[in-house]
């Protein structure tokens, strides 16, 4: 099941993991042009929960019953059958925003690149392999599939 | 005369039986499941016939699943076909021509139909409920040649009926008899903040009237007023009927299951007869902020309640523990969410708590320390961890102050709770 852990005891609350997914998600996909001013808006699907010295990734569990798919109004959002992976296509949804009220993590959120259709960690499917677990700089984020094989 | 026999049969093709077939085919991959419904239609999305009625959303988009759907779940279609009645002592459905479909379980998801309004002119030409596809495919030939339009029922149909009739160009009034907008969803403040949205968005808003007569036109029977309790006349070209549906229980008349507003169901979404289950607005379920059963015409419990009973009917047990109201709309791009006892004013027992802020508003409803309530307005982002410290009866005594300030995250929940939702695939709600 390709999904991204956390390790609180590790963090440290850089939130390098946001950046990285904002990076990801921005037209240029390049850090040094995507928060230039004047750059289109971008977007991060994790987001980082700090209290006192305690802090964490969070972002979408990819749940075994998945919430947001059951209550999801129009068909957009989905959990494939075979890779486990909840996504939403972009295309159906309306902005009815159900998917967040459903979501027990708060890991959907609206896509602050169009204000219209709802924004998840869609564990950067098109990069290869998930940026902000790439970039913590204290393994205090894990693919869950190579969580397991250690 | 019995014409085929399922080892699955679901009355209905919409959310509830969705959620049922494709809780059966996660464990049962061989079972013949039989659908039988009234409508020609793939599954479509009830709520998305306004947008395609605006014209947001194009026919070819409304589905609910993809066109593959029956075929990829072995899905056999009985469409077009009326119940008439079911026959608990031999397992079978009866269809209007009174032949049988025998079933080895059964669930009943056959939905609800718009409630009509008692008042003469009702059955006129321009008159239409917005309840079916089909009802927003003949609305939307008849507005193209029509200008000015009436929508009886200020619920979360009527204001998206409302919406979709501004976005065409029409003139839009909205006639309530509750003395304000969505009585059942929200409270007196939210009600007021989303009034003026559709206000400012063009939509006269009448409350406290009732319509008493929709009046023709002198050369045709085509609706041309409607005429109101205080004696007002709107002149209209098209009329809408949006006060609500009812469950369709009349398809059990005449057999041993129980209903009382709905078809009655325990936990396991299962009737009184055990091989028959029901879900979606025909059922009466299990509202777990309520502690009692109700009828609850919304999506992701149609969904959910639909899951639990597929899962039952395939032998996996499973309890409906997720049955609270949850409703998140918004109207012109502005966002609107409630859960639970949303319009619960403070009393001896609830503690509420709200801040507003502009067009901002945020109400929490707390009763032994527990959220039983909530309605968040204009900034919902993360409003879902709320409904789920509501499901999951976390105690927020002390936490009043992040609430209302929109800070209360995941690292805020007990220990145990966060564990379970950042180490693990989420919880097991059923």
């Amino acid at each position: 099941m390709p999904r991204i852990l956390s390790v609180p005891e590790v963090c440290i609350g850089c939130g390098l993991c946001r950046v990285w997914c904002k990076v990801e998600h921005s037209h240029v996909k390049n850090i040094h042009k995507a928060f230039k001013s004047g750059a289109p808006e971008t977007a991060a699907c994790v987001e980082l929960e700090e209290e006192g010295c305690q802090s964490f990734a969070a972002m979408c569990r990819h749940c075994d019953e998945p919430l947001c798919v059951y209550g999801c109004i129009t068909g957009a959002m989905t959990k494939d059958p075979g890779t486990g992976i909840v996504s939403v296509d972009k295309t159906r949804c309306i902005g009815c925003w159900t998917c967040i009220l459903m979501c027990p993590n708060g890991a959907i959120k609206i896509d602050s690149r169009d204000g219209k259709t709802a924004l998840k960690c869609d564990l950067c499917l098109e990069r290869g392999f998930p940026s902000c677990v790439e970039h913590c700089p204290n393994d205090a984020l894990m693919l869950e599939d190579e969580a397991d094989a250690n | 005369m019995l014409i085929d026999r399922f080892d699955y049969l679901i009355i209905g093709n919409s959310t509830a039986a969705i959620g049922a077939i494709e809780a059966i085919r996660s464990k049962d991959t061989d079972g013949r499941i039989g659908v039988v419904a009234h409508e020609f239609e793939h599954t479509y999305s009830r709520p998305l016939i306004t947008y395609f009625m605006s014209g947001k959303v194009p026919e070819d988009k409304v589905y609910y699943r993809p066109e593959d759907f029956y075929d990829r779940y072995n899905i056999e279609r009985i469409f077009g076909r009326q119940v008439n009645g079911i026959s608990t002592d031999d397992n079978a459905v009866i269809l209007e021509d009174g032949s049988r479909i025998g079933y080895g379980m059964l669930l009943i998801a056959a939905g609800g139909s718009p409630i009509s309004m008692n008042v003469p002119g009702v059955d006129r030409p321009g008159v239409f409920f917005m309840n079916t596809m089909d009802d927003a495919r003949r609305a939307k030939g008849w507005l193209a040649h029509a200008r000015r339009a009436v929508v009886v029922g200020a619920g979360l149909t009527g204001l998206k009926t409302a919406e979709a009739l501004v976005e065409l160009g029409q003139e839009v009034t909205v006639v309530e008899l509750a003395p304000r907008v969505l009585v059942t969803t929200l409270d007196t403040v939210a009600s007021d903040i989303v009034r003026e949205v559709m206000v400012k968005n063009g939509v006269d808003v009448l409350t406290g009237v009732q319509v008493t007569s929709i009046d023709g036109a002198d050369d045709t029977n085509d609706v041309a007023s409607a005429v109101l309790s205080t004696g007002e006349r709107i002149a209209c070209d098209s009329l809408f009927v949006t006060i609500g549906i009812r469950p369709r229980i009349e398809i059990v008349n005449g057999s041993d299951i129980r209903v009382g507003r709905g078809i009655l169901v325990d936990r396991h979404m299962q009737t009184n007869i055990p091989n028959v289950y029901a879900a979606g607005d025909i059922a009466e379920a299990y509202d777990p902020i309520m502690g009692s059963s109700r009828v609850l015409p919304i999506l992701p419990n149609a969904y959910i309640g639909g899951r639990v009973a597929g899962l039952n009917m395939v032998g996996v047990e499973s309890l409906y523990n997720l049955g609270m109201s949850v409703n998140s709309v918004s109207f012109f791009g502005y966002p609107v969410m409630s859960a639970g006892l949303a319009a619960q004013e403070e009393d001896d027992f609830h503690r509420v708590v709200s801040i507003r802020r502009g067009c901002e508003y945020k109400k929490f409803v707390i009763k032994d320390g527990k959220l039983v309530g909530m309605i968040v307005c204009g900034d919902v982002n993360r409003a879902g961890i709320i409904t789920g410290l509501m499901r999951a009866g976390v105690n927020v005594d002390g936490s009043e102050q992040k609430l209302l300030e929109g800070g209360l995250g995941l690292i805020d929940l007990p220990k145990d709770v966060l564990a379970e939702r950042i180490l693990s695939g989420g919880r097991n709600w059923f």
